[in-house]
């Protein structure tokens, strides 16, 4: 019973793909390929949207106000509206933009966005794009969204949008290499760089309740807090949105768009934090598997979605708490904290390994990150840098 | 099918790489490079070497676009003023393409089909990579940390990035013949050597340079999947060691542009003739 609810979307595909038996074998890999990705869209923009409105309500909560209320439910039909006004809002391009550049970043950003929803694991047999190498992938089309957001800061023809674009890349740059490079021990230790192979080998239980996620090792444990804090900055959000700080540039590289265009930027943005978390979740929290062994009666695509909305609300709980970092503080933060750290991920991964991936590795390898974080922290000096600020003010 | 996306993989490159060569606008140029840089990932997929079509759209869109993008803004000054177009670079171009052409077409061992070749696995490549190949692998990354502070030293502000090489896996039969990928990567040569000697701005030419080292790329991979003892991936290491180099080489000359600037306050490669700074 449980087996067949687990499997309930691959069978359903499976037989609307009954109907298409006798055709020609590219018309059904299309067919495939089709539903596949109606499939994606329809739970993530159903998801975006939810997201949207549940973000305004749980901030609310932490302001100590109602949030949006009004229109149905609890407020839960706001995105129908918000939808409806964005499409009828004017769609006004500058008169000097450069029109094809500033047209096609929106289309560029979302496009990517939702490419790299692909190659996550949702649930048994539940990848909407096998490819060998899919985390390569993943990073491969990530990369592209600076490129995006470069077209629409230079596109837009305006200082504020240049600005923020810039702020952008260079931020997203920077922690583009400890995103990829807390990846690597998770890689390494499995050995594949395919999504379904990583989820596996954090299948079964250490003690017989422990599950075998990767969060659970020293090194999976720091590696997850780098991935989930440089995610938090590629996806340009609180304590990280710089880029589009209002106080400062406006709204950064989305200042001259609006209506759809900008609702668009709205909706790549949500995507991209969904793909970071799916992420993340497939890589430490072990993808679709159930935390215990009595609860593996719930469908595998459940959990999936129980972790990721879990991490979306510490996303939004970040953003209820934190204030906004300056661009410089970024930036160090980037080089001289992150990088070092998830270096030092890959090597206490390796120690782990070497020493028998039992509790002696475990011992182990936290001995190396405790080593050098508490290195770094005098290094860097943080007691001072967290005393009482000092101001100087520009002559 | 294999036929019809190698058409239309060919028509994007090679307009890509056309408009890259000849577009006035710098900006247009670094944009249509990327998308000739997607053309030529693509290419590689079409191979089976989706490991190398990944690390080209991750190295090229991801760093060396960006890094382009990002001079060009440095130099901004500079880039909206007309500049002379070198039409000898032209006839050269069109010659050499018309030679190469001629020789292609002349040898007749070109012409053949595909060879079904055995999975090039992940772990195949990874290992590969760090037996045989560890000292060219160390290499590199000697080069680009070396290319890191070059630049950083150059500019005062890093733009390097480093690849690490991983694998992937044959999987499409298909039919496009050698010499069909051997005249694109022809083309492709001939449009960035008409970009590298045409066009006077620094940038320019450094974008015509990379396509030509994309065409050497295609070539690298196409003639290890053409190979009839396909099991040393010879030409893959090639293409993702040339990679990596070429994404220091972009690295170095977009650090060298704007230092040149800085000092000059131009990047048209004409006016840089003094000896004393």
């Amino acid at each position: 019973m449980s087996e067949s609810i687990d499997q309930i979307f691959v069978s359903g595909k499976q037989w609307l793909l009954s109907w298409l038996t006798g055709a020609p074998s590219w018309v059904i890999q299309i067919a495939s390929s089709l539903i596949n990705i109606f499939a994606l869209l329809a739970v993530f923009l159903t998801l975006f949207a939810l997201m949207s409105v549940l973000e305004r309500k749980i901030l609310g909560r932490i302001q100590n106000r109602y949030g949006p209320n009004r229109v149905g439910p609890f407020g839960l039909f706001q995105p129908i509206a918000d939808g409806i006004k964005m499409l009828i809002k004017e769609d006004i391009v500058p008169a000097r933009a450069d029109k094809i550049v500033h047209f096609l970043a929106p289309v560029l950003i979302a496009a990517t966005a939702i490419l790299a929803l692909g190659i996550i694991p949702y649930g048994r047999n539940m990848t909407p794009f096998t490819i060998d190498g899919g985390i390569l992938f993943f990073f491969a089309v990530g990369s592209t969204t600076e490129l995006a957001v470069f077209m629409a800061g230079w596109g837009s023809n305006n200082k504020f949008s240049m600005l923020g674009a810039m702020r952008a890349i260079a931020q997203m740059i920077s922690y583009e290499l400890p995103l990829i490079i807390t990846v690597l021990p998770v890689v390494m230790v499995v050995g594949s760089l395919t999504p379904e192979s990583i989820v596996a080998a954090q299948n079964g239980y250490a003690f017989d309740f422990v599950p075998r996620w990767f969060v659970f090792t020293p090194w999976g444990a720091a590696a997850f807090i780098l991935f989930f804090v440089s995610g938090l900055v590629e996806s340009n959000r609180t304590p990280f949105d710089v880029p589009e700080g209002e106080s400062e540039i406006v709204a950064g590289h989305m200042t001259e768009y609006s209506g759809f265009k900008y609702a668009t930027f709205f909706m790549a943005e949500y995507i991209g934090m969904f793909a970071i978390t799916g992420l993340a979740a497939t890589l430490f929290l072990g993808g679709w598997h159930a935390p215990a062994r009595a609860l593996e009666f719930v469908p595998s695509y459940v959990w999936f979605f129980a972790k990721l909305n879990a991490l979306l609300f510490v996303y939004v709980w970040l953003r209820g708490t934190l204030p906004r970092t300056r661009v410089d503080q970024i930036m160090n933060f980037a080089w001289k904290f992150m990088l070092p750290m998830a270096f030092t991920c890959v090597i206490a991964a390796a120690v782990w390994h070497y020493a028998g991936r039992g509790w002696r590795g475990w011992l182990c390898s936290f001995a190396v990150i405790a080593v050098v974080y508490f290195t770094l922290s005098i290094l860097l000096d943080t007691r001072r840098k967290f005393a009482p600020r000092t101001y100087r003010f520009a002559e | 099918m294999n036929n019809t996306a190698f058409v239309v993989i060919a028509i994007l490159t090679l307009a890509g790489a056309l408009a890259a060569a000849t577009l006035q606008k710098l900006m247009h140029a670094a944009l249509s490079f990327a998308v000739t840089f997607v053309g030529i990932a693509a290419f590689f997929f079409l191979l089976g070497a989706e490991f190398v079509g990944l690390v080209q759209v991750f190295v090229y869109i991801g760093a060396v676009a960006v890094l382009i993008v990002f001079t060009i803004l440095l130099t901004r000054r500079d880039v909206e003023k007309d500049r002379g177009f070198n039409w000898s670079g032209v006839v050269v171009a069109i010659a050499m393409f018309g030679g190469l052409i001629w020789a292609i077409l002349k040898t007749q061992s070109l012409s053949m089909a595909a060879p079904e070749i055995p999975a090039l696995t992940v772990k195949r490549i990874g290992e590969v990579l760090m037996t045989s190949y560890v000292w060219p692998l160390q290499c590199v990354g000697l080069l680009l940390t070396a290319a890191l502070i070059g630049a950083l030293i150059l500019v005062m502000q890093s733009p390097a990035r480093e690849t690490r090489a991983l694998p992937n896996q044959i999987r499409c039969a298909m039919t496009p013949t050698l010499q069909l990928f051997l005249i694109v990567s022809a083309a492709l040569f001939c449009i960035g050597l008409l970009a590298a000697l045409s066009r006077r701005h620094a940038i320019f030419i450094l974008i015509g340079i990379e396509i030509m080292l994309a065409a050497a790329n295609l070539n690298f991979i196409a003639f290890w999947r053409f190979s009839p003892e396909p099991h040393q991936p010879t030409g893959v290491m090639i293409a993702i060691f040339s990679i990596a180099i070429a994404a220091a080489e972009a690295a170095v000359g977009l650090a060298l542009v704007i230092s040149v600037y800085r000092h000059y306050r131009t990047t048209n490669v004409d006016q840089l003739d003094q000896l004393k700074g």
